[in-house]
């Protein structure tokens, strides 16, 4: 190997080095809500209010539970005068749960409500229920684009609108504080061959390899004789 | 351009000692493209659903899909069933949503699989948007497809997605050898040329996806390379039919492909001129060789009639709605490069070169919602801004030397304005009539990276050594950055 010229490749690997670690480290530290679900996204530039008169229930079906799913989160649209109190409940087989949402919330905030997990992850439901006496209109969607499989109905009549419900964990974690969930997550839908430990094998290899050959190539191209001779007669006419 | 490339013998290809610099860039390539092909969510590539559902009718029936409406749905059952259980259309786009990724959602798909409906595979006949594009890039995409039929959808998809790496890596083997061709030989720049085509982080992102845009870049990377050995060594039966039949395979492939009839023709001219007299057989060969993009235009206008009902084969290289008049024209074309003056009034949204040529190439990901900080487009708007600026300095300076290589800039030249002029056009009159939507975006110009390539390496060259490969050296690191942050970006945007 040729140590000539290694100053170009040195100066670029520690370039590549300085840019992930100044963006790198905040990238893995930073607080995210940690989405367990997302039944229905909130809506991409049209709110449909879904009105809940009191002692009406918008419940939202086929929901994917999982253990670590410790908040549902509805959202409140935009409306005048005082708000409602609500109950969110989260019903699947073998799990039931539920909190109060106070009444007093303004219009276009998040509305969550705090309930343990399901021991095992299980699709079930999530219903909002006005226990106020004034009535109440909650974020949904026509959308076309929100196409998915969750129906929303009131009082048990399905309706066009979807009801926009997102899960979370109840609190903001760093990528670095779960990196075997997130792993577990791209491997979702993939072949058994894909799996968390593959992945981060693979992660590691990308890291350093993508680096390497970049350098390598740096190093054989950019700072050797500008014809090559080592290459004579390779790919090229 | 830089040094002057005098006729040599024949071109020969020795793949089998391929150069280190080379090397290391397609291993580099080879695992990003890897990379974005696990990270990227299913589905969530530019349309890619609609590219899915393509290959799969097209791969179980033979027949593509239809543009307008039909008997079926726009995906087949089995697709739509993957789509609900993994949240997949409602996340194109849409930065709060998740995909699916809880064990219950994969459990429910799988047992859906294990007991598909018969002809769950074969009902996605349409209306799918992306019916009219010819079939090219869908039958190379249908034999990952078909030989992976046994497993379920998402594995078929990963293999088809994987399935662009050759393509991928073929972009960046043709800018090195197109670098060849402009330079002679000299590592460097072809290092430059390669390093900053492959490392481009909007190419590497789109081979992960399935998106005919790939071969699109793919067979004018080819055609760039073609082309330059074209100008060289005349009309010779070999050049010419590879110009044919890159140009045929550029209208297979996409509406967009057939801008390169221009560049054809261009070639053609500056090949012909050089080798007057012309006798009676190269007169012979030339239409020869224009019957094949004749063969492949008259293919796809057949395909498309018979899939693309109302849609016209051209997609987005033409546009439906109202054709404009020329002063409108200049000042779209005006406003889009340059601040608007007083007298002009806007045409459609503050949508312009910074959007398409630095935030799109530089990388948007996913449907377009995953991005940079602006601050990132910023610092390469001005980077970008100063290599030009750099660029048409050395070429004022260096202009009598450049003038040797007339019918090498002729090509490359022609090769860039002629997609440019098509995607203006289009856009242009997108703008006229609903959704007054220009329809242009950084991927449209993937096909043009060589061309981009090789400029970056001209700058490179033409400097004093060691500043020319500290520069260089500077463009593939930045985009080795940008590649990895891109990666992380997204990781961040479906899976936290």
């Amino acid at each position: 190997m040729r140590s000539r010229g290694l100053w170009l490749p040195a100066v670029c690997g520690a370039l590549i080095v300085l840019a992930l670690i100044v963006w790198g480290i905040p990238w893995l530290t930073r607080d995210r809500p940690d989405v367990t679900s997302t039944p229905t996204p909130p809506p991409f530039s049209t709110v449909t209010p879904i009105s809940l008169a009191p002692g009406q229930r918008a419940c939202s079906s086929k929901v994917a539970f999982s253990p670590d799913t410790r908040s549902l989160v509805v959202l409140a649209a935009k409306q005048e005068g005082p708000t409602p109190p609500l109950r969110i409940t989260a019903r699947a087989p073998g799990y039931h749960a539920g909190a109060t949402v106070p009444g007093g919330y303004e219009g276009l905030t998040s509305l969550a409500a705090t309930v343990p997990g399901p021991q095992r992850s299980v699709l079930g439901e999530v219903c909002v229920e006005n226990t106020g006496r004034r009535t109440v209109q909650l974020q949904g969607t026509t959308e076309g684009r929100i196409q998915n499989r969750a129906v929303t109905s009131v009082d048990g009549e399905p309706i066009e609108a979807k009801l926009s419900l997102i899960l979370t964990e109840g609190a903001n974690r760093s990528l670095a504080d779960r990196p075997g969930e997130v792993l577990d997550r791209i491997a979702a839908f993939k072949p058994p061959f894909v799996g968390s430990v593959s992945l981060a094998i693979f992660g590691l290899l990308v890291l350093v390899g993508v680096p390497g050959g970049v350098l390598y190539a740096i190093w054989r191209g950019l700072t050797g004789a500008d014809d090559d001779s080592d290459d004579a007669g390779g790919l090229r006419t | 351009m830089a040094v002057a490339v005098p006729v040599r013998a024949r071109p020969r290809l020795r793949v089998g000692a391929i150069p280190r610099p080379l090397a290391g860039l397609l291993v580099a390539c080879t695992l990003l493209s890897i990379a974005w092909t696990l990270v990227m969510a299913p589905l969530q590539g530019p349309d890619e659903h609609n590219h899915l559902g393509y290959v799969q009718q097209l791969a179980e029936t033979g027949s593509g899909p239809r543009f307008s409406a039909t008997t079926g749905a726009s995906w087949s059952t089995e697709q739509r069933a993957w789509q609900d259980w993994g949240n997949l259309l409602s996340l194109i786009g849409v930065t709060d949503a998740r995909p699916g990724y809880n064990p219950v959602e994969e459990q429910r798909f799988r047992r859906f699989e294990d007991s598909l409906p018969a002809g769950a595979r074969e009902d996605g006949t349409g209306p799918n948007p992306v019916a009219q594009n010819p079939p090219l890039y869908y039958g190379y995409e249908a034999i990952p497809y078909w030989i992976t039929r046994w497993t379920e959808l998402p594995t078929r998809l990963l293999f088809m997605r994987l399935a662009n790496v050759p393509l991928y890596l073929l972009i960046v083997v043709f800018a090195w050898l197109s670098a060849g061709e402009v330079f002679g030989r000299r590592r460097r720049a072809q290092t430059i040329a390669a390093g900053s085509v492959g490392l481009l982080p909007q190419l590497a992102f789109m081979s992960g996806v399935v998106n005919p845009d790939v071969l699109l870049a793919t067979v004018w990377a080819a055609f760039a390379y073609v082309a330059l050995v074209a100008v060289r060594v005349g009309p010779k039966p070999s050049t010419l039919l590879g110009l044919g039949g890159l140009s045929a395979l550029s209208i297979l492939t996409h509406g967009r492909g057939l801008a390169i009839i221009g560049p054809l023709l261009i070639v053609l001219a500056v090949m012909l001129w050089r080798a007057r007299p012309l006798s009676r057989r190269v007169v012979g060969w030339t239409l020869g060789l224009l019957a094949l993009p004749a063969a492949g235009l008259a293919a796809a206008i057949a395909y498309s009639s018979a899939h693309g009902g109302t849609a016209s084969l051209t997609g987005e290289a033409t546009s439906s709605t109202g054709a404009g008049t020329l002063t409108g024209f200049v000042s779209y074309l005006w406003q889009f490069y340059l601040p608007p003056l007083r007298t002009m009034s806007p045409q459609g949204p503050p949508y312009g070169y910074r959007q398409v040529f630095v935030e799109g190439l530089a990388g948007t990901f996913g449907s377009l919602e995953i991005q940079f900080p602006l601050w990132v487009y910023d610092a390469l708007q001005f980077a970008a801004a100063l290599g030009l600026l750099l660029a048409a300095g050395i070429v004022v300076r260096r202009f009598e030397r450049l003038r040797g290589h007339g019918p090498q800039i002729v090509v490359l030249a022609g090769i860039v304005l002629c997609m440019l002029a098509v995607l203006h056009v289009s856009a242009y009159r997108d703008l006229q009539g609903p959704p007054f939507d220009p329809l242009l975006t950084g991927r449209y110009l993937l096909p043009l990276v060589t061309v981009m390539g090789l400029v970056i390496a001209y700058v490179c060259v033409n400097l004093p050594r060691r500043l020319g490969s500290l520069l260089g050296a500077l463009v593939l690191t930045t985009f080795t950055v940008l590649g990895l942050c891109g990666l992380g970006l997204t990781v961040a945007r479906f899976y936290a």
